[in-house]
């Protein structure tokens, strides 16, 4: 918690357990992917002689992309739940907070400043559902359409 | 003694699960020459594809030797190719484009790999397929038109001179 001293230690700290909660998301996605890599694709591969660099470009990236797509979405979801609690601490009496969303509400929260909270909550669902649009659903597409493994 | 193109000797393949033992292939040795087409059959599960493997380099065998014209064979083989019985085509890629890719993995320079790939597909009667298709179409459609050998047949390989 020595991350708390530093100037901007607590935004980083707050982005790191964000981070920490939501890699599993993608590791374990990619697992599964990796694990469904039909064997005879991963065989032809090496019979053709694609080099280190053309197996990753031509099999393996495209084939745990839909993984990674879903893992991604399914941890920016539980990063928003935890940039609330990530985003301010009570540390040694104090109550400490970043400077972003999630302390908003959490602050407003406990100060009863509805408003604020209504506001800020209302933010966020704007957000969540203009990134859901924007970027998750064609990145979401874009891994049906073209990297299905049959 | 002569040189042979591809050359088994003694091979045998166990397969172990926990401490369980399986034979696969038992001291199976052959050898085959240039210009000679050779025929496995057997039924399932008695080792065919296990001996293409290893044959092509993709699986050691347990213990035994490959041989490659008198070299014993380290890796996968590169003259040695497998056609599966699931085709193996990459699905994200046109048919043209998995052509051009095993192109490219021979090092055939980008411009040379269209000409070439569009030369292939044309002299095994898949020109016109070459336009955007996919494999999953090409699956579905080739049969219908009469350019799909080998259907319901296992695994063959191809040792290339
Ligand atoms: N990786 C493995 N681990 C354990 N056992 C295996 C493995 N691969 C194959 N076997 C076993 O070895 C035997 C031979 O398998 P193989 O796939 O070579 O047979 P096959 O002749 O190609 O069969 P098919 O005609 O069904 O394709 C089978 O009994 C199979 O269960
Ligand atoms: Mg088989």
């Amino acid at each position: 918690m020595g991350l708390v001293h530093l100037p901007g230690g607590l935004n980083l700290a707050a982005v790191l357990l964000m981070l920490t909660g939501s890699q599993w998301y993608i590791l374990f996605n990619t697992i599964a992917g990796a694990r469904a890599i039909p064997q005879d694709l991963k065989y032809t591969a090496r019979l053709m002689g694609l080099s280190r660099w053309q197996r990753w470009r031509i099999l393996y990236f495209p084939a745990l992309f839909p993984y990674l797509v879903t893992g991604a979405i399914t941890a920016s979801g539980g990063a928003w739940n935890a940039s609330i609690v990530a985003e301010h601490v009570v540390f040694g009496g104090r109550t400490l907070y970043t400077v972003g969303l999630g302390a908003i509400i959490a602050r407003a929260t406990e100060e009863g400043h509805y408003p604020l909270l209504f506001a800020a909550t209302l933010t966020m669902i704007t957000l969540v559902v203009a990134i859901n649009r924007l970027l998750w659903r064609r990145l979401y597409r874009v891994a049906e359409e073209r990297f299905k493994l049959e | 003694m002569a040189e042979h193109l591809l050359e088994l000797r003694n091979v045998s393949q166990v397969y172990r699960s926990g401490d369980r033992e399986f034979l696969a292939l038992k001291d199976v040795s052959l050898a085959l020459d240039e210009g000679e087409f050779l025929v496995l059959l057997g039924p399932s599960g008695c080792g065919k594809s296990t001996l293409l493997r290893i044959a092509t380099g993709l699986q050691r065998p347990t213990s035994g030797e490959v041989l490659y014209r008198g070299e014993p064979v380290r890796g996968v083989n590169p003259r040695a190719t497998i056609v599966f019985q699931t085709f193996a085509l990459f699905p994200w890629l046109t048919v043209l484009e998995n052509v051009e890719v095993a192109l490219a993995a021979r090092d055939v320079p980008p411009a040379e790999r269209r000409r070439r790939a569009l030369e292939i597909l044309d002299r095994v009667g898949l020109d016109g397929f070459e336009g955007g298709l996919s494999p999953g179409a090409l699956r579905r459609d080739a049969p219908k038109s009469g350019v799909c050998p080998g259907h319901g047949g296992g695994a063959g390989a191809f040792m290339l001179g």
